[in-house]
């Protein structure tokens, strides 16, 4: 037997927990190679030695210790109090009344810019500047579009006033309202900090209220 | 040694008794915690204390265990052994520490476990390689010591090894070779030799 076969052998009974130092071939061996003798009788009672440390003197109980962090750990991960129905806390069904609640968004501004099909779409409302706004007439968003000089018949343009200002009022709330009421809202929204697409679900949140003040 | 086949042994199917306790710690019965923990601490504390070889620090990490076993026992499969993947998650607490204590300067020297008492010459031989093959031990990598460890301490299969170890089984086999080679170079340079009778 050669050094490495050796080596090979100890290895495979030390994996089958056999008793090298029985082995006939390695004793043989070990009796004509100084090193190999000294590595079998090193590991003579190594393995024994550390099997002995499983039962480990261990002086205190942890049990006490472990059940009281237990029981902080649990209470400091017990579900949170939400402001939101329960339904609303899957993020599915989150997803879902966005989702519906863009589609209406999307259809209410198709059916705003259908009123006037050879008309050019009145320009987005600025800003009132503070020096245009008369007294006792506080410049609404219902104020900014110039629908009068549409050649609309009395229904639609009614109709078109009524949408055009819902439409105006759900713009201004997505741009300038939305630090008030979304926030207030989100504020309560249980939203995790490290959530990759935190923001992008606020942003479609704030759409989302937008429209339900639109409608 | 018991001639048991560390390769070919099947993953023990789990005591039932083991069971229930987990089911018990799940409905949040605090006795079946504490039966849990009393049934295990041992072992858990046995395997950080040899990795960590500091016994406060192995105290804590076997806390820190048991608090996260309590904490995530719905995710044990109850179709495998409990004790690899507790130990495990004890392995991998005291891994995650071992790098934190490379990333600072070392405060702790390692001391062996040595009884307050007298012994006799054999008890000191037993003492003096006990204190050896801690030193050594703790000369080694991480994984090749938990390695070691489960198998030879905790008398876990290669299968249970590398399952609580997400490796390959022949990377734990590899890791356990080479453990037990550089534990042997350790012990030969330090002269402790244990003088055996040959069958020649």
């Amino acid at each position: 037997m050669r050094c490495e076969a050796f080596e090979d052998r100890l290895q495979h009974l030390l994996d089958e927990r056999q008793l090298p130092e029985e082995d006939v071939a390695l004793a043989d061996h070990a009796a004509a190679c100084p090193t190999c003798r000294e590595v079998l009788d090193t590991q003579a009672g190594l393995f024994d030695t550390v099997r002995d440390w499983s039962v480990s003197n261990l002086e205190v109980d942890l049990v006490d210790r472990v059940l009281v962090r237990a029981a902080a750990a649990s209470a400091s991960t017990a579900p949170r109090r939400s402001w939101w129905p329960a339904h609303w806390r899957s993020s599915s069904v989150r997803w879902i009344s966005i989702a519906v609640a863009a589609a209406l968004l999307a259809v209410a501004w198709k059916g705003y810019s259908s009123y006037g099909p050879n008309v050019a779409l009145p320009p987005t409302p600025a800003a009132p500047q503070p020096d245009t706004i008369e007294p006792g007439n506080p410049s609404g968003p219902q104020d900014l579009l110039p629908l009068r000089s549409f050649d609309f018949g009395p229904l639609a343009r009614t109709a078109a006033e009524d949408l055009g200002s819902r439409l105006a009022l759900g713009v201004h709330y997505i741009h300038r309202g939305q630090a008030v009421v979304a926030d207030v809202i989100l504020g309560h929204f249980p939203r995790k900090a490290e959530e990759p697409n935190a923001r992008s679900s606020s942003l479609l949140l704030d759409v989302a209220v937008g429209a339900v003040v639109m409608s | 040694m018991s001639g048991e086949q560390g390769t070919s042994k099947e993953t023990a199917s789990v005591p039932e008794d083991v069971v229930e306790v987990v089911e018990q710690c799940l409905a949040g019965d605090q006795a079946a915690m504490a039966d849990l923990v009393r049934r295990y601490q041992g072992q858990v504390f046995g395997l950080c204390y040899r990795m960590l070889a500091d016994r406060q620090d192995a105290e804590d990490m076997a806390q820190e265990t048991f608090v996260r076993v309590l904490r995530s026992l719905e995710r044990w499969d109850n179709a495998r052994a409990f004790e690899p993947w507790l130990l495990a998650i004890a392995g991998n607490r005291c891994r995650t520490l071992l790098a934190t204590r490379k990333r600072r300067p070392d405060t702790s020297p390692i001391v062996a476990d040595v009884p307050a008492r007298g012994y006799d010459a054999e008890d000191q031989d037993h003492q003096a390689l006990a204190e050896e093959v801690s030193l050594g031990l703790a000369d080694i990598r991480d994984e090749y010591r938990q390695a070691f460890l489960m198998f030879h301490q905790h008398e876990l299969s290669y299968g249970d090894i590398a399952e609580s170890m997400n490796c390959p089984l022949g990377t734990v086999k590899t890791w356990i070779h080479r453990a037990r080679r550089e534990l042997i170079d350790y012990l030969r340079s330090r002269g402790i030799v244990e003088e055996t009778s040959h069958a020649v």
